[in-house]
């Protein structure tokens, strides 16, 4: 992995300048971005699946795309049809709504994966977040009451931004405790 | 591990938002898009989405939030908002002030009510066999007026109010509220002296040690309640 932020578009102009060598490279990364975007839409059996045929997708059509757009976005418009077609092609189409449910479920199993010291050491820290900034652990709880974003906007009386802006800086908190146990490597 | 910078900051800080599941799809959207972009926040994401995701599934986590007692906090921590610290004050100030001043003039008004519920009756000096009748309406105060020849202001004289049996229903034995008229008043309530016959004695202190030389005068007046 190179070092630089932006990385995937400067490989691009690379391979558009003829270096071949490059489209590999280009194409392990995006799978990587992929499965993480993907593991948030499709349930954990399909995920490979989908990334697999984007990916196929960005191979096949990469020499095509016009250096005037940004291949990123591109390439994340692929997935996101891909997607598409799953819900709309599949069994699935009438769980769109209830997909996150689903998901969560699933997430449950696989949770029970994690490290029990690593849930433990959360949970001391969520003790402390309820202690230190009662405003994020508020909109966890609010999450866990199962309210979706505009009730908990409207309920801690806060706009869109501020919520989010809020669990960022709680989330910071969060993972200064995380690191103290020596959970967090990536700050 | 190498440290990375975030390329939009604005997008960036819906990173928790997006871990948690509360973006809406526009806005997930354009958050997956800067993850394409952004070497900080998709290291974040890919590091941290499943244990973030665990924050909002674990129960022991619910527990946890839980035990603040946040369902109170609502109507509670809405007052003490800052935002609404604005509004809530000052409005509670102004209902504070209004309740006094409802207060202090209604109980203005009670005491003119009081004051109103008080009747005078005048005693005039009469024969024998005859006496003043005054009728009275509710159950109100009232003030005998008296006059007594020669009385002088800051006197002591000697008060007695007694009814037909001869029971004293009021006595004062240093009066001396006579005025520069030679014009007396005692207030007494209606409880005390019911509808009947009364007599009220007015008699000069020191004439009460001289005997033989008694000045006591005597007004007889009947009440009746109408």
């Amino acid at each position: 992995m190179t070092d630089i932020n932006l990385q995937i578009e400067a490989l691009f102009r690379l391979f558009q300048r003829g270096d071949k060598t490059v489209q590999n490279q280009i194409i392990e990364i995006l799978r990587e971005r992929f499965m993480i975007i993907a593991k948030r839409r499709v349930l954990d059996r399909d995920i490979e699946d989908i990334v697999q045929e984007s990916l196929l997708v960005v191979a096949q059509k990469m020499e095509r795309v016009s250096s005037e757009i940004s291949f990123e976005k591109w390439a994340y418009k692929i997935l996101r049809n891909k997607v598409g077609n799953y819900f709309n092609s599949s069994k699935l189409h009438k769980m769109k709504n209830e997909q996150y449910a689903v998901r969560l479920q699933e997430l449950n199993l696989y949770n029970i994966n994690l490290d029990p010291d690593f849930k433990m050491h959360l949970t001391k820290c969520m003790k402390k977040m309820v202690q230190y900034n009662k405003r994020y652990a508020r909109v966890i709880n609010l999450i866990h009451k199962g309210y979706k974003t505009e009730e908990i906007c409207q309920r801690m009386d806060i706009s869109r931004n501020s919520l989010f802006v809020l669990t960022h800086r709680g989330r910071k908190m969060l993972l200064e405790c995380l690191k103290e146990g020596g959970y967090c490597e990536v700050l | 591990m190498k440290y990375y910078e975030c390329t939009d900051k604005k997008v960036g800080t819906k990173l928790h938002a997006y871990e948690l599941g509360l973006l809406n799809e526009t806005e997930a959207e354009e958050f997956e898009l800067h993850l394409m972009q952004c070497e900080h926040c998709f290291m974040q994401v890919k590091e941290f989405l499943p244990k973030m995701e665990f924050l909002v599934m674990s129960e022991t986590i619910a527990d946890t939030v839980d035990e603040e007692g946040f369902q109170e906090e609502n109507s509670v921590g809405r007052f003490y908002n800052l935002k609404k610290k604005a509004i809530y004050y000052p409005t509670a100030v102004l209902a504070a002030l209004a309740l006094i001043f409802i207060f202090f003039y209604w109980f203005q008004g009670k005491e003119q009510q009081t004051v109103s519920k008080v009747v005078t009756v005048n005693l005039i000096p009469t024969r024998a066999g005859l006496q003043n009748s005054f009728v009275i309406q509710g159950n109100v105060d009232i003030v005998i007026s008296f006059v007594y020849e020669g009385a002088e202001t800051g006197k002591e004289y000697s008060i007695t109010l007694s009814d037909e049996n001869g029971k004293v229903v009021y006595k004062n034995q240093s009066f001396t509220g006579f005025d520069e008229y030679e014009k007396g008043k005692i207030i007494i309530s209606h409880r005390d002296i019911p509808s009947g016959s009364y007599k009220l004695e007015i008699a000069d202190n020191e004439d009460n040690e001289d005997k033989s030389n008694s000045t006591t005068q005597e007004f007889l007046f009947r009440l009746t309640e109408n």
